[in-house]
């Protein structure tokens, strides 16, 4: 489905649910699950956390789904929402590490059971050629695990940006964040990318346990 | 560095958003810089590599579940719970709502659960205190433990009986699996059954084990009353053995077994055989040994073994492996006199021999290298040095038996193997062709119809299709590639007593793939849970690099296939074959699961 199909169908379906039409709730929630549980997944690294952030999210958009002006997109506006939510439960979880004597773990945070990495390589087949395959395999397994390392702001405008194919403007609503902004947190965020992914190609003993991206920030 | 550039000017460079002047004046800017270079460099390759990610799935219905919560309570028809007019937020609202009763619910259970775990606690602390107070003077208690002893017999005798049930059961239903896998008819293999039987014999330290990826055993390969096991004891357990005095055997294993599964100790070794048993320990059990006799090698073995231990014929050995601390009890209850006459002993302890995985990768390391250098060896041996084909194909059940002759090629690589110098003693020890279990009288080629061949064949081309410059290569892979489809071909029309020929084409086309066998990345929702495969691997290293991660499934005999390979049936589970295992495209898409995925679980280690 093209964006413009994807535009044109959440206009149509936004209209109809704030006409009352509570029966197109569903086909619009659906059109956009899958990639909002993508942007929660790539913030949140757990596939768990991702599902349950998503509920909360859709919970949020179902509620406010009547105040929806039409400003952005509707795809770009609940993003915004899943965004928030990832980012809110973020803090919290952080906060919940914080408190717990299970906060020096050396598990980078998107473990997600011992067949995560097997899912993973699972999901990432269909490239050219076994040996570029594994490399690729292996180089999306190391950008994953640095993604989840750096700080939360880095990695949503990266989210957006790559894994999302969102325009500057896009990234800038989603994230509420001045136009001009963008570009140099982008750069930022991929320059803090490429820190973890050169602490993790050193090996584990040169990856701190917790995050260092205030020092990518500066 | 960056810091003395225009970040949005960079940024724009990689984005690839520059007009071409600006694209040119920012790559002669990183023409004079070579650390900014690479950094940009790396910077739009994790881009492209970030862009290539693939969405996943959403793995539970969040959306439906919404809606089929929020439309049930708005049909109950609750009360608003806020001034909210709207019905979607409403129900929204209602359905948010429920989450804290829910919470209150599991809060409670979980309080609930918590206080009955804790009144039984004491009542077990109080019944054991009873028991041992009993044991230290039992004239103190007069006539009232009687009862209580004769309660705690019949517990005791149900707890036994339902023990050794579960036992036969796991064990029944692991040889109906394969019977039934023999067969082809694979909906009929009991898998749920199965995946108990893998969870009681390999618990944590096999997954421990295998996550860490940091030592490995030598070869433990053992068998149980259930599950041939090629088992990886944790550092923190001891391999026993013991032996159990013939005049009363039955009844003493019976009550070892019952001690065994009532302490969840894991018998890794039935009477009938011990290969492996962390030194190359080999016995056959007295129904082979007719057979055995005919080769003096081993019936010289079993005589060293038996004159080493004092048993006597129609003795039985068996081995567990225990917790470290279970040692003491173990002992202890060993000890104890059984009708004034000690009936068992234990006659050999040890703690495994591990092994560093770098070891265990250098002695396949060395294996390849020495099959490549021995002339018309077999193919795959020592060159693929573990690859599963699947075997169970309904329509065509594996059933060629042949005299396989792949000790000589086998022990080519493997003497290689145990001369080099740089293996742990044990493992060159092991895999010495002395040490090795002879399979060459009673071995049966479970073969394929082509199948296999044809797969590594393409696999060996698909390996190269990202480096495709070596002509030569691909022309060879190519061929094999035709090789084995007439071998497909010729085993479609062939009857089967014509296989042979069909094999020797088989082979052929393996050899002629001169090039490891990488398989394929496919079929991703194979993988889900736990399936029976049969795994086909060499038969030097069945023991070092598969058995610690692949738990074998039942105690059916191992066979050997030509090629010097050992066909085992093993379960696999997910969870533990992760980041080693890759799933492989099953040789037929149209085999219904569980025998039709493929899996591997180590690659062959870079050609240098």
């Amino acid at each position: 489905m093209t964006d413009r199909m994807t535009q044109a169908d959440d206009s149509d379906l936004v209209a109809l649910v704030q006409a009352g039409d509570s029966a197109a709730l569903g086909p619009l929630l659906r059109l956009h699950e899958r990639r909002l549980f993508n942007v929660s997944l790539r913030m949140v690294s757990h596939r768990e956390d991702a599902a349950e952030v998503l509920q909360e999210a859709m919970l949020k958009i179902i509620q406010n789904v009547a105040s929806f002006r039409g400003d952005a997109r509707f795809s770009t506006w609940s993003t915004r929402i899943v965004m928030n939510q990832a980012i809110s439960h973020l803090r919290k979880r952080k906060l919940r590490k914080t408190t717990s004597l299970e906060a020096s773990s050396n598990g980078s945070e998107d473990d997600d059971g011992p067949g995560s990495m097997l899912r993973h390589r699972l999901a990432d087949h269909a490239e050219p050629g076994p040996v570029s395959r594994v490399e690729h395999s292996e180089m999306i397994e190391q950008l994953r695990a640095a993604l989840a390392r750096i700080d939360e702001q880095f990695r949503a405008v990266i989210v957006l940006r790559d894994l999302e194919g969102h325009d500057y403007h896009q990234v800038a609503e989603a994230l509420e964040i001045p136009l001009g902004t963008v570009k140099s947190r982008l750069f930022r965020a991929r320059l803090a990318l490429r820190q973890e992914m050169e602490r993790l190609d050193r090996g584990p003993a040169a990856v701190p346990a917790s995050t260092d991206a205030q020092e990518a920030r500066r | 560095m960056q810091a003395n550039y225009d970040h949005e000017q960079l940024i724009d460079f990689i984005e690839g958003d520059l007009p071409p002047e600006g694209m040119a004046r920012v790559d002669a800017m990183l023409a004079s810089d070579p650390k900014l270079r690479r950094l940009i460099e790396a910077m739009k390759a994790d881009r492209k590599a970030l862009r290539s990610m693939p969405h996943e799935p959403v793995p539970v219905p969040v959306v439906d579940d919404l809606l089929v919560g929020m439309e049930r309570q708005m049909l109950l028809g609750e009360a608003p719970v806020d001034e909210a007019t709207d019905p979607i937020e409403v129900a929204a609202q209602r359905h948010r709502m429920r989450i804290g009763p829910r919470l209150l619910r599991v809060a409670s259970y979980t309080g609930i659960a918590a206080a009955l775990a804790f009144a039984a606690s004491v009542v077990i602390i109080m019944l054991t205190e009873s028991s041992l107070l009993e044991e230290a003077d039992p004239e103190l208690w007069g006539n009232g433990p009687a009862v209580t002893n004769a309660t705690e017999s019949a517990d005791a005798k149900e707890a036994e009986r339902l023990a050794l049930a579960d036992l036969d059961k796991i064990d029944m239903a692991a040889r109906d699996a394969l019977s039934a896998i023999g067969s082809g008819d694979t909906a009929a293999a009991p898998m749920d059954t199965l995946a108990r039987a893998d969870d009681r014999a390999f618990a944590d330290p096999l997954v421990e084990a295998a996550e860490s990826e940091t030592t490995l055993n030598a070869a433990q390969v053992a068998g149980g009353p259930g599950q041939f096991a090629l088992s990886l004891p944790d550092r923190d357990q001891t391999n026993v053995q013991i032996e159990v005095i013939s005049d009363n055997a039955a009844e003493t294993t019976r009550e070892l077994h019952t001690w065994f599964a009532r302490n969840d100790v894991q018998i890794v070794s039935a009477d009938d055989a011990l290969i492996g048993f962390g030194q190359s320990d080999f016995r056959l059990a007295e129904a082979d040994s007719a057979r055995a006799d005919d080769d003096g090698k081993l019936a010289s073995a079993k005589r060293a073994e038996m004159d080493a231990y004092h048993l006597e014929p129609g003795d039985t050995v068996f081995c567990v492996v225990i917790d470290n601390e279970q040692v003491p009890e173990l002992m202890s209850y060993m000890n104890r006199s059984r009708d004034g006459r000690q009936t068992a002993n234990i006659i050999q302890s040890q703690q495994p021999q591990r092994l560093a995985l770098a070891e265990v990768k250098r002695a396949v390391d060395h294996a390849q290298r020495g099959q490549a250098a021995a002339p018309g060896a077999a193919a795959g041996l020592g060159r693929d040095h573990t690859s599963i084909a699947s075997k169970a194909q309904p329509s065509e059940p594996a059933s060629v038996v042949r005299p396989a002759a792949p000790s000589e090629q086998s022990h080519e690589s493997e003497a290689g193997l145990a001369k080099d110098g740089g293996l742990a003693p044990s493992v060159a020890r092991e895999l010495e062709p002395s040490a090795m279990p002879d399979f060459a009288d009673d071995s049966v080629a479970l073969e394929d119809d082509g199948t296999f061949a044809r797969r590594q064949a393409v696999d060996a081309v698909a390996k190269n299709d990202g480096n495709s410059n070596d002509r030569g290569l691909m022309a060879k892979q190519e061929r094999a590639a035709e090789l084995a489809d007439a071998t497909q071909e010729t085993a479609r029309q062939a009857p089967v007593d014509s296989r042979a020929s069909a094999q020797v084409a088989d082979m052929e086309a393996a050899d002629a793939s001169d090039s490891p066998n990488v398989l394929p990345e496919a079929a991703t929702d194979r993988m889900k849970s736990d399936d029976l495969f049969l795994a086909e691997v060499n038969a030097f290293d069945w023991g070092s690099v598969l058995g610690n991660q692949l738990p074998l499934a039942s105690s059916t005999p191992l066979v050997l296939s030509d090629r010097g390979r050992v066909v085992l049936p093993v379960v696999i589970r997910e969870s533990r074959v992760a980041g080693r295992a890759r799933l492989v495209e099953p040789a037929d898409a149209s085999t219904p699961a569980p025998n039709a995925a493929l899996e591997v679980i180590e690659e062959p280690a870079p050609a240098e």
